[in-house]
């Protein structure tokens, strides 16, 4: 049986904003609480909360993502660890805060699913900015080939031959895929 | 070295594209178990093109919800908005929570040595899902009546794709793939006989560089889940653990 909270899951893959209006009404100000009590600031407890929801709408958007406990649980790991993350970045002091917000059953599935939601994001982030330093033809070549047409299609669209495009896709895809392993966070998003 | 990247990535793209002859593909298949360089670009290659593809598709869908989600930011994180704690310590809560943590004790306890077995269709149904309600088209989709299986098998119409499948099985039993999907189209479509026969006829065939037959079996008995199945697919997911075949990982979870 669902949980009665898969509603707000429905809800971000929908953009429900009356549904979403309610998730807020119910969470933010907890979140905030929490971000502000470990070192954080109201603008922080925004961003964290926002990036936490579309972490959570990039995990569920395919179908599949089922929630095993209450949203207020699992939003507050997918918040915390995002927090906890933000904070290593700034190289403030080593933070680790205890702190469970009071859930301490929620079950291993759903820690496995909110590190999960961090997890693609994290490597999603990471793509989006290696792609952006490739040049623009390496770009268009990528993006148009990811967007379910045929290569020649995608050759037809860029007016040059299938021949050129294969194999300049695979140099863009070699270049991407060097860029990625370089970046210092490679080894840690577990791909 | 660039030559190195770009020869793996040719040769990842050439064996996905479904271009490869069987000889090449099984040479492919070996190199990539023996060569980790290989093997590490196939893996990342594949990563980045589900993700990219997943964020091609859901751009539109994407950029709506974060419009929602700024404007409900400014109301709900605006200088008025108030902070309250988590939990408040009234002492009726104190009381409500010490209930509760009894209640999760006998529960768990409960789960422990009762539940076990009964997770089991619920772990396989979650990865019938997540896993296998979807087929991996490749970038050259469209061109071989594999890819038009898979695409009709996306895109629900069963009934075509398990014509489609068993067609190019019967035509090229060599085609192990045809036979997968004909067997997954089969749980889908809750034809767990016929699936079964299926993923053990794949389970029977020696040599292949990937063959998630027996683990497939077990995850159509636990969806079927009438007498015995769980059972039986508990000594199969055994046996994919102990033999470390395809789908260990999953197995090994399940059965912890």
């Amino acid at each position: 049986m669902q949980h009665p909270d898969q509603k707000y899951i429905n809800a971000l893959i929908e953009n429900d904003a009356v549904m979403l209006e309610e998730l807020y009404r119910k969470f933010a100000d907890k979140i905030k609480w929490m971000i502000i009590r470990n070192n954080g600031t109201e603008t922080d407890a925004a961003d964290v909360f926002q990036e936490a929801l579309l972490s959570i709408y990039n995990k569920a958007k395919t179908g599949g993502f089922e929630l095993t406990c209450p949203l207020e649980a699992f939003l507050y790991m997918v918040c915390k660890n995002k927090w906890l993350n933000m904070l290593n970045r700034r190289k403030v002091q080593k933070v680790t805060f205890s702190d469970t917000g009071g859930y301490n059953n929620i079950g291993e599935d759903s820690f496995g699913l909110a590190e999960e939601c961090i997890l693609k994001q994290e490597r999603s982030d990471l793509l989006r900015e290696k792609l952006a330093e490739l040049g623009e033809s390496c770009r268009s070549i990528l993006q148009l080939s990811w967007s379910g047409i045929s290569m020649d299609e995608v050759a037809r669209k860029l007016s040059v031959t299938y021949g050129y495009v294969r194999k300049k896709k695979s140099e863009c895809m070699a270049r991407l895929i060097t860029l990625v392993k370089q970046s210092p966070q490679y080894e840690l998003l577990k791909w | 070295m660039n030559d190195r990247k770009s020869y793996y990535i040719e040769q990842i793209e050439n064996y996905l594209s479904g271009n490869f002859s069987p000889e090449e593909k099984l040479r492919f298949e070996t190199a990539l178990k023996t060569d980790a360089g290989l093997n590490e670009y196939f893996r990342l290659y594949q990563a980045i093109d589900t993700e990219m593809r997943e964020t091609q598709k859901y751009r539109a869908k994407e950029t709506a919800l974060k419009n929602t989600l700024k404007k409900l930011n400014a109301v709900y994180f605006g200088s008025g908005a108030k902070t309250v704690p988590m939990h408040g310590y009234k002492k009726w809560y104190r009381l409500s929570l010490s209930a509760a943590a009894v209640l999760i004790l006998v529960l768990t306890a409960y789960f422990l040595f009762f539940q076990r077995t009964n997770d089991l269709p619920q772990y396989a149904s979650r990865y019938v899902k997540n896993e296998l309600s979807q087929l991996s088209l490749t970038m050259d989709g469209g061109r071989d009546s594999l890819q038009q299986g898979m695409a009709a098998f996306n895109d629900k119409a069963y009934a075509r794709a398990l014509q489609i499948f068993k067609a190019i099985y019967e035509a090229h039993p060599e085609n192990n793939d045809a036979l997968k999907y004909a067997g997954i189209t089969c749980l889908v479509t809750r034809d767990y006989d016929q699936a079964i026969a299926c993923f053990e006829e794949l389970a029977a065939k020696k040599g292949l560089f990937s063959n998630p037959g027996v683990f497939l079996k077990a995850v159509v008995l636990l969806a079927r889940n009438e007498g015995g199945d769980v059972q039986e697919a508990k000594l199969l997911l055994r046996r994919v653990v102990d033999e470390n075949l395809d789908g260990s990982t999953e197995a090994a979870r399940w059965l912890k």
